[in-house]
């Protein structure tokens, strides 16, 4: 097998593995643990018998930016090192709410909408590497021109997509949520979605990539059938 | 496809059996064998010179064109 494609595939299989376990370690764990803890403390009040009536709270993550601009830097931060004051800026916010917030009707079905989209999701990020791995392998075993290879990417590549128009949904609801909550001296709510526009040029690519093998596949046909 | 590969009736005629065929034109029998059922996508000049001298035939006799239905 030629080892810079191997070298490649392997470089692939750790960053993508790094990848996801830097989501899970960041994003997943906190989340799955802070939901748990909320739980438990809710099982606990019913059990001492505790009947304030209090709703489970409502986590809102979404990106503002200055109302001044970017680079403005409007938030005074204490640092600890010097004792001074500095400016600092931020671009996401985290904000957990106990008190129910009456939404209005399109927000609240476009968040019902979301929340099953949620497991649509967790779907693709179960099927794009299980597809990543069964491509690895076949290119492992020096399968690499073949018909299943290219479906394989292909669906790699129609699935990120898909990923990328559930995340921009789920950012869109986000931002309309919170704007519909929310509104603060220094900083405005914007729609933004980050990193994950990396996630349409990276499908984008993978389509690309898919239509490359193809014709490559194509083209190996015919030169095993010259004869 | 509208070319139609006629190595089996050439063969026939000259009384040759594929193995025998392949072992004179250094071809693999499965090679020739993909060239007798019109199987292959293409036909290299060498190939087909070293066919023609062997059935002592000219490239019309193994390939032709028909129109396609």
């Amino acid at each position: 097998m030629n080892t810079r494609l191997k070298i490649i595939c392997i470089l692939f299989g750790v960053s993508y593995l790094f990848l996801i376990g830097q989501v899970i370690y960041n994003e997943v764990i906190p989340e799955f643990v802070a939901g748990f803890k909320e739980g438990v403390k809710s099982v606990a009040k019913q059990h001492t018998g505790d009947e304030t009536k209090e709703s489970l709270p409502e986590l809102y993550s979404f990106y503002v930016k200055p109302l001044s601009g970017s680079f403005t830097f409007p938030t005074p931060l204490k640092n600890l090192k010097t004792g001074k004051l500095v400016n600092a800026e931020t671009n996401t916010f985290k904000i957990v709410l106990n008190t129910p917030v009456k939404l209005p009707g399109w927000i609240a079905i476009a968040k019902i909408i979301y929340k099953l989209s949620a497991f649509l999701i967790l779907f693709f990020l179960i099927y794009i590497p299980i597809l990543v791995y069964k491509l690895t392998r076949s290119i492992i075993q020096n399968v690499l021109f073949d018909e299943i290879n290219v479906k394989r990417i292909r669906r790699i590549g129609y699935s990120i997509l898909v990923l990328f128009g559930l995340l921009v949904f789920s950012s869109l609801v986000c931002t309309a949520e919170a704007k519909n909550v929310f509104s603060f001296e220094d900083y405005k709510i914007v729609h933004s979605l980050g990193v994950d526009y990396y996630l349409l040029l990276i499908g984008l690519i993978t389509l690309l990539f898919a239509e490359i093998l193809k014709i490559s596949h194509k083209m190996k046909e015919e030169q095993d059938l010259t004869i | 496809m509208s070319i139609i590969v006629n190595l089996d009736v050439m063969m026939a005629k000259r009384k040759i059996s594929l193995n025998e065929l392949s072992e004179k034109v250094d071809i693999t029998p499965a090679n020739l064998s993909i060239l007798k059922t019109g199987k292959a996508k293409a036909i290299r000049f060498s190939t087909l010179e070293a066919l023609c001298k062997e059935l002592d035939c000219q490239p019309g006799d193994i390939l032709e064109w028909r129109v396609e239905n």
